[in-house]
């Protein structure tokens, strides 16, 4: 990687972090920092955006099972089921998607996000960007990667 | 006072309903749908008579720039709509507003944004 991509990615990762930071401050009221490494299994839970237009890529949250539901139980102060849990992880990687996005210059922050999905299994292998992140003793991890790029 | 939620996530429905249901409003329902054919289901079912409608940006079946016309071909348009969207630069939010909606609130929001959003809104109503 040359010292333009590392620098490149550095800056992604921390406006990643930034959001991250924000997203679980302002809906969870809870700390969300950056550390830990969940290792990607089968079965863990992967929701994933992707980005098109004057960004190109996709963004892909991975919980295991129990961190899902732990999500979503903060989500709603109440117990949760399955569902519930695709849909915390599925809302969180919706914005997240969009809160990275709006930190970027344009034209690249006016590109356009998929509708999320959520499927067990392994994430995408090489991203770009792969950030493990803790709150409330759960860990996750974020991925992002990152095919076209234009900012001013 | 009645309120309808249009999102296609249980979860984001029950997160808006229970900020609204803390809210200081006098609430006597809340109504949900998950997406914008249940939505104009639910307009149809009540005979429109919704003080407030939270509707998300992106949903299968009908959008929520879809719903917003197709309660207007119904000429069921005379609630305020807050659009909810992850993306305030989805051109759908500017077509949304173009279409009759009254506002957006961009995620991420507190609990007590959306009780505020909402309550402005429903008091203009």
């Amino acid at each position: 990687m040359s010292n333009s991509e590392s620098s490149t990615a550095e800056r992604l990762r921390r406006l990643m972090d930034e959001t991250v930071l924000e997203v679980f401050a302002t809906m969870l009221g809870c700390e969300c920092v950056p550390g830990g490494a969940l290792q990607a299994a089968p079965d863990h839970k992967v929701a994933r955006i992707t980005f098109s237009g004057a960004l190109a890529g996709k963004c892909v949250v991975v919980f295991a099972d129990m961190d899902a539901a732990k999500l979503a139980e903060m989500f709603l102060g109440e117990a949760a089921d399955e569902t519930m849990a695709d849909d915390a992880i599925s809302e969180l990687c919706n914005v997240l998607a969009g809160g990275w996005k709006r930190r970027l210059r344009p034209p690249a922050s006016g590109a356009a996000l998929s509708v999320p999905s959520v499927a067990r299994g392994m994430p995408d292998s090489a991203p770009d960007v792969c950030r493990g992140y803790e709150f409330d003793g759960t860990q996750f991890a974020v991925r992002l990667t990152v095919d076209i790029i234009a900012e001013d | 006072m009645r309120i309808l939620i249009v999102d296609d996530s249980a979860l984001m429905r029950r997160i808006v309903g229970n900020a609204l249901r803390e809210a200081e409003l006098e609430l006597d329902e809340v109504v949900e749908a998950g997406n914008g054919v249940e939505g104009i289901a639910a307009l149809e079912k009540y005979q429109n008579c919704f003080d407030l409608i939270l509707c998300d940006v992106h949903m299968p079946a009908l959008d929520g720039v879809g719903f917003l016309r197709e309660r207007a071909a119904r000429r069921l348009a005379t609630t305020p709509v807050l659009m909810v969207t992850a993306d305030a630069s989805d051109p759908l939010v500017e077509r949304a507003m173009a279409e009759g909606a009254r506002g957006f609130i961009a995620k991420p929001f507190s609990a007590e944004r959306i009780r505020d959003q909402a309550l402005a809104l429903a008091e203009t109503a």
